[in-house]
């Protein structure tokens, strides 16, 4: 296994660990089982993620970002198409609603509680194992195309991509959704060399 | 945010009630939001737990992910529609509030490694968001029934509009048949009878003329028959059943009286659904004809069949005379006849009733050249039945 290698299986470990307590938490908050899955993650220029996504750059998608800073400071974020974020509220809030309605105030609201589980846990794992020390803003919700949801991140950073496609199942239904950590070029560098310290 | 207890007064200005708990979960400011929203006055409550006054946040849904705010730091959003509320204050309609909170932590010092000390716990009042949210996904909801409610009456008139089209077309059939094709027997046995009484003046035999009238009263009488049965055609009441079309159609060459010259094989045959009256009066009709308008010695007669997704395949094919290329539409209007054989009597409705029945049903029929050397019919008939 080469040394970029060993770093990726850490990354999906340290991903993996965050994703099954936000599992446990979400499963805590709701009557449904709920599970979560990362079947790949990649690490990425911001140019090269169009080729690897399933998405269309003028897709609309729901975005719950995570500004944070410390010992690493970047984005995280994640990304669920439109139609798809507003069947994940039906069906987390026991609505059942074969045809969901448009994503509304309250609707935003349990979207955003749901990327504030995944994103601290993913995050806080970041902290725990790599021992960082990082702060996080209060998330926020955007509904829009997906470029526009980097368009800001491209114009103030120089960006890696930590990107994790994430598989959803409620009640078995599955939905797809990706979350995304964005590094400036310098906070990849030190992440790059704690992950060294690990292997 | 740093904690600096003698600044939450602050928070006492805040259209949202907030208050602040420490490490113990102690409560250590209750603002006056709060105090409208709940009822306790801050004296009633501050200092004491948060988990002994309100003891549903003692579950893990809550607890772990307030304990979360001061290990990780991260803050923590509780949604309406997942929580309801926090802690339980009434409207002032009497309805229990809508909430939505947010806990954020607060840390000794702005630095790296400030610990946090306390957790900030900011509670918006949702409850005429959410009732304008419920409003209008109901009237949301309300108007997709109307749409598709419009959408399946549409449709119905559509649908009531075609059926309209094709009776005009055959009452259109009708008209022109009542006043050409029936006329014209009935004008020719005028004439006859005419004859007749010209014979009569003048002494003349008169029986083979008589039995010209005879003949041309039979055909008018089966034209007749065979309009009413083609306007009856889809009117009765028959239900659709398991047909085992290797017995119908033995059934249907045993009816037809079908003469020693004339040899019948058939492939072997499936058993379908549908209506069997129907399926009998197509076979019969396309056999009867092949029968009727066979031109050699032996007459031969082949059924076979095969099937694709949606569709039961049969063919009829003969060693007849065939049907032109430029009449293969037109055998399919109402009286027309190709006449080929004279001493053959044809109402002309025989294949426009096949034409029907099985256009009908959602099917389709078409001729063509058999390998016999004669005509080859067509039929594809739907294997889910049409009602």
């Amino acid at each position: 296994m080469t040394e970029v290698e060993q770093k990726e299986d850490l990354l999906r470990e340290i991903i993996n660990i965050g994703i099954g307590r936000a599992a446990s938490v979400l499963n805590e908050m709701i009557a449904s089982v709920i599970e979560l899955d990362v079947p790949e993650i990649k690490l990425l220029n911001l140019k090269e993620i169009w080729d690897h996504l399933e998405y269309k750059s003028r897709e609309e998608v729901c975005t719950v970002s995570l500004e944070f800073k410390g010992s690493l400071s970047g984005s995280a974020k994640l990304v669920l198409r439109a139609r798809e974020a507003s069947s994940i509220v039906s069906m987390l809030t026991g609505e059942n609603d074969a045809s969901p309605d448009d994503i509304d105030v309250m609707k935003s609201a349990t979207l955003t509680e749901v990327g504030n589980i995944l994103l601290n846990s993913v995050l806080g794992n970041f902290s725990n194992i790599l021992d960082l020390e990082i702060t996080y803003d209060i998330p926020l919700f955007e509904q829009d195309e997906l470029v526009k949801a980097f368009s800001s991140d491209a114009e103030r950073l120089s960006i890696v991509v930590l990107m994790c496609k994430t598989k959803f199942f409620i009640q078995e239904v599955g939905f797809s959704g990706l979350i995304m950590v964005l590094f400036n070029k310098s906070s990849f560098h030190k992440l790059d060399n704690f992950l060294q310290d690990k292997l | 945010m740093t904690a600096k207890p003698s600044s939450f007064f602050l928070y006492d200005y805040l259209p949202v009630g907030v208050f602040v708990i420490d490490r113990q979960f102690d409560i250590k400011f209750w603002n006056k939001t709060l105090i409208r929203y709940s009822g306790i006055n801050a004296n009633e409550i501050v200092g004491k737990s948060i988990f002994d006054i309100f003891p549903h946040l003692k579950s893990n849904k809550y607890k772990n992910r307030i304990e979360d705010v001061f290990e990780s730091g991260g803050p923590v959003i509780f949604s309406a529609l997942l929580h309801g509320h926090f802690i339980p204050c009434m409207t002032k309609t009497g309805d229990l509030m809508v909430q939505e909170t947010l806990v954020y932590p607060m840390k000794t010092s702005d630095e790296m490694g400030g610990k946090v000390e306390m957790a900030v716990f900011s509670i918006m009042d949702l409850s005429e968001l959410a009732k304008i949210s419920a409003y209008y996904k109901n009237e949301k909801r309300k108007a997709r029934a109307e749409v598709e409610e419009r959408k399946k009456s549409e449709e119905h008139i559509l649908a009531l509009l075609k059926k309209l089209e094709q009776k005009n077309r055959e009452l259109d059939q009708f008209n022109h048949i009542v006043s050409h094709d029936l006329r014209a027997p009935l004008q020719g046995i005028n004439m006859v009878i005419n004859y007749i009484r010209e014979d009569i003046n003048e002494g003349i035999d008169v029986s083979e003329k008589l039995n010209l009238v005879e003949t041309r009263i039979v055909r008018l009488v089966n034209m007749i028959n065979s309009l009413l049965e083609y306007a009856k055609m889809g009117k009765s009441e028959i239900s659709a059943c398991e047909i085992d079309m290797n017995n119908l159609i033995n059934e249907v060459i045993c009816d037809l009286n079908i003469p020693k010259n004339v040899e019948v094989s058939l492939k072997a045959m499936p058993v379908i659904y549908n209506y069997r009256v129907l399926v009998s009066q197509v076979f019969a009709n396309v056999i009867g004809n092949a029968v009727k308008y066979g031109d050699k010695s032996t007459i031969v007669i082949h059924v076979d069949y095969c099937e694709d997704e949606n569709m039961h395949v049969f063919t009829v094919s003969d060693n007849g005379p065939g049907i032109p290329e430029r009449h293969r539409e037109k055998i399919f209007d109402i009286f027309f006849s190709l006449n080929t054989k004279k001493e053959v009597e044809s109402s002309g409705i025989g294949l426009s009733t096949v034409k029907k029945i099985i256009v009908e049903m959602g099917g389709d029929v078409s001729v063509d050249t058999a390998e016999l050397g004669g005509a080859k019919f067509i039929i594809k008939w739907p294997k889910v039945v049409q009602h």
